[in-house]
């Protein structure tokens, strides 16, 4: 009864949507009409009239449960009305009506959304409703089942839609340009995948256009191709400027490929490729280009000529006793032939000495697929050999080994012989007879002619297997007669053997020490498993380079008409691992039968294939725009060009150091500018002679500080400071006036300037002592490289600190070992220095004078507060603004907020105009006010200068920021992957097999890992060109045909072979010509030196926040690896991919030494920069 | 549940054998490789193939559908020899069954060769493998050997080496929909689209388990819907994850807990929960970042579930995880 009444109700349910459907299917007629007509953007404005007729329907829709309910409680009650309508329903389940009930609830599904969107918090309650239902089977909880059927519904819809949101949201903030080409045709191949799955029903498609839409926009993969899409059609433009530099590259591979070979080889190659084509069609590229003669095998030489030596010598051992028995060849022979016998007798005694010295069994070992069998048969086919073949599919037994091998022991007994050849081998005859149809005719028809001949003599049989032979084997066939050919053993993979196989090497030891014929032995392993007592020679192949091989293959594929992108077979090498045989079993997979292939437009789509991590490193340096103009780099020539200029003004001869001063700026190269800094120094000393004045001295003194401040290379800048203090310090009596009468006022700062005055005056007393040359000062840098490191440590710490008085008792701190050198100093005023004071006093000066550089504009700075307290307050006041700011500025620039953010970029460069101010004004002696208040005014200008050029700026920020978190995603999902790997292995080891559930979960392990990094590579590219696009620099890297390119795996490269072959050929020789660049170099170069330019600068700024920081060593690094991938790009294997560096934590710097005066610098940056990444990763856990 | 089967049907053949297309051009997903394997069907030739990639992405039916179109006919019995997992598949049946088949002589036409097709190739032994390689080798010109498995690794290399290495992915939403839409029309189901979509969302891109389900929702049901097919599948259910996620993102964090301890409660185990959390954090709508931490989350804590940690405590500390990656967002 219970059974009855639950069939009904549905049925009853079924019925009555049935009678209400017809009003309502005219009604979604028209809109699919009046949709079809009107163009997509007009949809938006088709929904809300959609919306305008939900409340009729809510009215019908809520009266229909209510109905039903009361309908079937009249049917409990009458038996015979459900059997009528049972029989009713049944009839009217017809595929037009199901159409119908679809329609229905198309509309219902509207019509729930609608209701949702009153009740926001129904859809909470919704599951734990359910879950009480699961528990529960009562017949009164079928009304909430059918309650929570209308939620559901409701759910899921409304998480559709938004995800059309979603999508929409992301093409729109894509390239604007390509989304109406792009949107078209992807609805058009939707639409086209719908009518073909459902080409039976004409009404079909229809209801399918609406169901495959939804369903598309839950697919996460759809989500990660759907912003590649709109690339598609920059491709098209691109590959077709390319078409032309294809062409030419084409021709200067096929010309650079054939010329390094020999005239014979080629010509007996070509001869070789061609004779193949007569083999069979349907037999595979391995057996069809198997090689039948030594030459022909690629790669491993010296094996190949060791191994065909070895074979001609064991070929002549025999033949000579042979040849001596018989008489009827004399006639026959040449004047050569005769000189052999004559050389035979004479040496007859050699010959016995080779025979007790040649080896028998040789071992051959090498990797799979680097050709060790098709060697073996190569050589012996060249030689004449016949082989017998034993191997892993054959049973191993001892005795089984002996019973083989035995008949080969009795050499005088070759009738025997012949027919357990026949016997035993059935499958090698078939093998032998396919090389005679390869040979031109001429050969082949003296084959027959010595066939028949030999019909006198033998019977039909033996007739057969000497057709097999090759040419070079018709003067055997008398020695046939006489009652052998010479056999060769080949026992393959001796290093597998298996406890069925016990007894097999100890057989093949005994076979050896009996035969006389050599044996062969091949295994993976190097020992092969042998004991050491086994007497033999040892050959190991290898796989062949990856040049050999690539020649190899381009030949396969000309010879069999396969129109292939070099670089795309290269990819396909490097994918097989430089396998043999795996590259051709894989080229006939995806090009044979090339020619009957149908015209079609293959979608590049990279979201079926797995991906790649690899591939994801090698695009990274592609997404990135690093073609920011460095322009504060110019504001900086411009300031101090401003106060050069200023300089001019004191006196007509410093005027020929300005023009000097200049004329560097303008080249801004190093090599020329250090050149001019030592006409520089010539100059000086000129200068030093006809002028006495000391406040000129001091501006010389700021005005080559300046210079290498700006050329930023820290030996050159201190050369030129120890240079100008030693000219400064020359005139000691002058100077000590105005120390005497400061002396008066402060006496602590005098007491500081005494000591860092001794230091420098013991430097300058050394310097007079002796002329070392600038590498032994290069290596006292090195040498001081840690101390430095220690102190700049501190600098560090202070910066975080960024409190003026903890800055002052740091300074303190940092100048205490200065105070020791002066009872040194003291003690040697008076006595004549010796060697072992001076040395070690030559490794801390150094250091200190590096100090005292940095510290010089500080202490001054403090000097300059403390004698003028009018003007303390002001300044006390422009310092801390900035240092408040500056946190603000960071958080600002976190949320993103353009406005604030330029505004408080602007106070920083305030506060750094400021700060330089104070230093060149506590330089300058108090006699130049006049020449102070022209300075401030050129500063004011640029300010304003500096706020123009923040934009840029910004920018850098947000796309430094977006890759470290690219990066961090890529470490994670490597991270994953390698656990994945690492699990792999551990289930090989015991050779366990899994059960189904292990299996899947492992792949849905590895499903995840790819949905993760695929998600997350998106969403850093699409937010990348995000902020290119806002600041003016357009992202035209297209990342679908870029991650195909870059791939490895099969899969993407059969895809590839599959598209037009000017397409993907462009795509390759695009990315060729990019490598091979020059000019691609010079930028990277200039682009280094900018950076470059920029960070002494900088350094005065690291209290301002860890933004800049970050900003300067991101660049850095990012000059450095793209420099170092692009030199050694081309020659990267495919492991050490995988080690590929983590952009931003490791940077890879060949020392050089430019790069060595930057790691003084570049230390600071260092630090900070992986205490940030740290915080990025405490905040990602 | 007990299983009635319809009485319009003849047979009671499963779905998924009923409906196996027979030839490679009906083979859904996977077009790389279907067209490729489409030539190969025309023109003969047929490379060794190994077809690896999860289960129910359609390796077996295109070897299969692949021998039918070049062997079809009189000798089709005669000229394929198939082995699968419920043979035995030692080193005796390499050395004596496979070997004796590649040296039986079939007439064919011009470019037909013999085919061995050795499914599930992962589960035969390793000594089976070895003695495989060189017959392989010498046998070329007269048989072919076909090799399906879910995971290449287990295939030795050298045998590797010796075959061409095709790999199918995971079928699409909208392909498996297409191919229910046809079962769909033959067997007369009455259906909902939310039941198909039910249906897509328990498969994940198994076409074989979404032909069972479809199956085995309409045997116990008669009607496919979304709650009929989430009884017959017995995941857990999406809604309540769903709300557990929902909760995670809107702070009440006690909520989330107590819905996961329910899950664990009615048996459900930690794979299959951590299944199903990381596909509704696939389609779930929330910021882009903060999704791909979820994800991320999600992944190693899949990890370790692998590992064998796989307690109450694991789930509920992923929870909290992803608790903190949103009060991280919140944060920024």
């Amino acid at each position: 009864m219970k059974g009855s009444c639950d069939l009904g109700t549905p049925k009853r349910r079924k019925a009555e949507p049935e009678e209400q459907c017809s009003p309502a299917a005219e009604n979604t007629k028209k809109r699919k009409s009046s949709a079809k007509l009107t163009p997509r953007k007009r949809a938006s404005k088709n929904s809300t009239p959609k919306k305008n007729s939900t409340p009729k329907k809510n009215g019908s829709a809520v009266g229909s449960p209510d109905s039903a309910w009361k309908i079937d409680l009249r049917l409990e009650a009458k038996l015979s009305a459900e059997e009528d309508s049972r029989m009713f329903a049944g009839r009217k389940i017809h595929p037009f009506f199901s159409l119908w009930k679809v329609e229905k609830q198309n509309q219902g599904q509207e019509h729930a959304l609608s209701a949702v969107k009153r009740e926001g918090r129904g859809i909470t309650c919704g599951p734990i409703h359910i879950f009480e239902n699961v528990q529960d089977g009562a017949s009164p909880l079928d009304w909430s089942d059918w309650t929570f059927l209308d939620k559901t519904t409701v759910a899921d819809f409304g998480t559709e839609s938004s995800n059309l949101f979603v999508m929409e949201g992301s093409i729109e903030s894509l390239n604007f340009d390509n989304l109406p080409s792009s949107i078209r045709p992807s609805s058009a191949s939707s639409s086209h995948n719908a009518m073909s799955c459902s080409s039976q029903l004409s009404i079909q498609p229809d209801s399918m256009l609406e169901i495959s839409p939804p369903n598309s926009a839950v697919l996460a993969n759809e989500q990660a191709i759907w912003p590649l899409k709109p690339e598609d059609a920059k491709v098209d433009l691109d590959l077709e400027v390319n078409e032309n530099t294809f062409s030419g590259h084409q021709g200067i591979f096929r010309k650079s490929d054939t010329e390094p070979l020999s005239k014979f080889l080629q010509e007996s190659m070509r001869s070789y490729y061609h004779s193949c084509k007569g083999k069979a069609e349907s037999s595979l590229w391995i057996h069809k280009y198997k090689p039948t003669k030594a030459f022909e095998v690629c790669g491993n030489e010296e094996a190949m000529n060791f191994l065909r030596d070895w074979l001609h010598l064991w070929h002549e051992r025999r033949y000579p006793c042979r040849k001596g028995s018989s008489n009827r060849d004399q006639s026959n022979r040449q004047d050569d032939g005769d000189n052999y016998i004559c050389s035979d007798s004479d040496y007859a005694s050699e010959d016995i000495n080779e025979k007790d010295s040649l080896q028998n069994v040789l071992l051959i070992t090498g990797p799979i697929g680097s050709g060790k069998s098709a060697a073996v048969y190569a050589c012996a086919h060249e030689q004449g050999f016949k082989i017998l073949e034993i191997n892993a599919s054959d049973c191993r037994n001892g005795a089984a080994v002996k019973q083989k091998f035995g008949s080969t022991l009795e050499s005088n007994h070759g009738k025997f012989k012949r027919l357990l050849d026949h016997t035993e081998s059935p499958h090698k005859k078939t093998v032998k007879l396919l090389p005679s149809p390869a040979l031109p005719n001429g050969i082949e028809a003296e084959e027959m002619g010595d066939g028949v001949i030999e019909l006198i003599t033998i019977s039909d049989d033996e007739a057969c297997s000497l057709g097999g032979t090759s040419p070079r084997l018709r003067g055997k066939s008398n020695v046939f007669t006489c009652g052998s050919v010479q056999t060769l053993i080949l026992v393959e993979d001796v290093d597998i053997l298996f406890p069925e196989d016990r007894g097999c090497i100890a057989a093949i030891q005994h076979i050896s020490e009996t035969a006389k014929g050599p044996i062969i032995l091949t295994s993976n392993s190097n020992n092969g498993g042998l004991p050491d007592s086994f007497a033999r020679l040892h050959v190991s192949f290898s796989l062949p380079l990856p040049d050999e091989l690539l020649c190899h293959m381009y030949m396969v594929c000309v010879t069999e008409e396969v129109n292939i992108n070099p670089l795309l077979l290269k990819n396909f090498i490097q994918s097989c691992d430089g396998d043999i045989r795996k590259t051709i079993m894989q080229l006939q997979f995806w090009f044979q039968s090339k020619k009957y292939k149908k015209d079609r437009k293959v979608q590049k789509v990279y979201g079926s294939l797995p991906f790649d991590l690899e591939a994801c490193h090698q695009i990274i340096p592609k997404m990135l725009p690093c073609d920011y103009p460095s322009e504060l780099s110019k504001l900086i020539e411009k300031e101090i060009a401003n106060s050069i200029t200023i300089m001019e003004d004191n006196s007509c001869s410093q005027g020929l150091v300005n023009k000097e001063l200049d004329i560097n700026e303008r080249k801004n190269d190093l090599d020329v500018q250090f050149m001019k800094t030592d006409y520089l120094e010539a100059k000086v000393e000129r200068i030093k002679r006809s002028l006495t004045d000391c406040s000129r001295f001091e501006s010389q003194h700021s005005a080559i500080s300046e210079l290498s401040h700006c050329s930023g290379s820290l030996v050159t800048s201190s050369w030129q400071k120890d240079q100008s203090k030693h000219i400064v310090m020359s005139s000691d009596s002058e100077e000590k006036d105005p120390n005497n009468g400061h002396s008066l006022d402060v006496h602590e700062e005098v007491y500081k300037r005494h000591s860092l005055e001794s230091n420098s005056e013991y430097l300058c007393k050394f310097q007079t002592n002796q002329a070392y040359p600038s590498t032994s000062f290069c290596k006292l840098v090195c040498s001081g490289l840690e101390d430095s490191e220690e102190e700049r440590y501190k600098y560090v710490e202070t910066a975080h600190d960024a409190c003026l008085n903890e800055t002052c008792k740091s300074f303190d701190m940092s100048c205490f070992p200065g105070t020791i050198s002066i009872p040194e100093t003291a003690i040697q005023n008076g006595i004549k220095p010796m060697s072992g004071p001076v040395s070690s006093g030559c490794h801390a000066d150094p250091v200190e004078v590096s100090l005292n550089n940095e510290l010089t504009p500080f202490t001054f700075s403090v000097c300059q507060s403390l004698d003028k307290l009018p003007q303390n307050s002001d300044s006390l006041v422009n310092t801390e603004i900035p240092e408040s700011f500056s946190k603000a500025a960071v958080q600002n620039l976190r949320d993103g907020n353009t406005e604030t953010s330029t505004v408080c970029n602007v106070i920083d460069e305030c506060g750094h105009a400021d700060f330089k101010w104070k230093s060149k004004f506590a330089e300058s002696s108090p006699s130049m006010a006049m020449d102070m208040v022209h300075l401030w005014r050129k500063h004011r200008i640029c300010q304003k200068d500096l706020g123009q050029h923040d934009n840029p700026e910004l920018g850098v920020i947000q796309v430094v920021k977006l890759t470290s978190g690219l990066t961090n995603l890529i470490s994670e999902a490597d991270l994953l992957f390698h656990g994945h790997q690492q699990k792999q292995c551990g289930i090989m080891e015991p050779l366990m097999s899994l059960s189904d559930e292990a299996i899947y979960s492992w792949y849905y392990e590895q499903m995840m890992m790819s949905t993760v990094a695929v998600h997350g590579f998106c969403f850093y590219a699409k937010r990348i060109s995000d902020v290119g696009s806002k600041f003016g620099f357009m992202n035209e890297v297209d990342l679908t045909s870029e991650m195909l390119a870059c791939t490895t795996n099969v899969m993407a490269l059969g895809n590839l072979s599959r598209q037009d072959q000017t397409k993907s050929t462009s795509i390759h020789a695009k990315k060729q010509l990019e490598v091979n660049d020059p000019t691609n170099i010079m930028k990277r170069t200039c682009l280094s030196n900018a950076i470059r330019s920029i960070i002494p600068a900088r350094s005065s700024l690291s209290m301002k926040g860890l933004a800049f920081n970050e900003y300067i060593s991101s660049l850095r690094q990012i000059s450095f690896s793209e420099g170092f991938r692009i030199s050694h790009g081309s020659e990267n294997m495919r492991k050490r991919r995988r080690v590929a560096p983590h952009y931003l934590s490791r940077g890879r710097m060949a020392l050089s030494p430019e790069i060595i005066s930057l790691v003084c610098e570049g230390d600071l940056f260092r630090n900070i920069s992986s205490q940030y990444t740290a915080n990025m990763e405490s905040n990602c856990t | 549940m007990t299983s009635s089967s319809s009485s319009s049907n003849a047979y009671d053949v499963p779905w998924v054998e009923k409906y196996r297309p027979s030839k490679v051009a009906d083979i859904v997903g996977n077009e790389d490789a279907v067209s490729r394997l489409q030539v190969i069907a025309r023109d003969g030739n047929m490379p060794n193939l190994i077809l690896s990639g999860p289960p129910g992405t359609g390796k077996t039916t295109s070897i299969l559908a692949l021998a039918h179109e070049l062997l079809g006919g009189p000798n089709c019995k005669e000229a394929v020899l198939e082995l699968n997992a419920s043979d035995d598949r030692g080193i005796d049946v390499v050395r004596n069954k496979i070997k004796m088949f590649a040296q039986k002589k079939v007439t064919l036409t011009p470019g037909r060769h013999k085919i061995v097709i050795l499914d599930e190739a992962d589960s035969m032994t390793t000594g089976a493998q070895q003695a495989l390689r060189r017959t392989m080798e010498i046998y070329s010109n007269t048989t072919r050997f076909a090799l399906a498995c879910n995971t290449s690794a287990k295939i030795i290399e050298p045998i590797q080496s010796r075959c061409a290495i095709v790999r199918f992915s995971r079928l699409s939403d909208q392909e498996i929909l297409g191919r229910l839409m046809v079962v769909v029309q033959a067997e007369k189901v009455p259906y909902v689209p939310e039941g198909l979509e039910a249906i897509i969302f328990t498969a994940d891109g198994d076409m074989r388990q979404a032909l069972n389900n479809l199956q085995a929702t309409y045997s116990g049901f008669q009607f496919v819907n979304q709650a009929n097919v989430f009884k017959v599948c017995d995941q857990p259910h999406p809604l309540h994850v769903k709300n557990m996620v929902c909760n995670v993102i809107e702070g009440n964090f006690d909520e989330a807990c107590s819905g996961l301890k329910q899950l664990y409660d009615l048996g459900y185990s930690p794979t299959d929960i951590i299944t199903t959390l990381f596909r509704i954090i696939k389609n779930y709508d929330m910021a882009e970042y903060l999704k791909l931490e979820f994800m991320k989350e999600t992944g190693f804590a899949h990890m370790r579930i692998c590992d064998g940690v796989g307690s109450y405590l694991q789930l509920c500390g992923l929870l909290a995880k992803l608790s903190l990656v949103r009060e991280t967002a919140k944060a920024v």
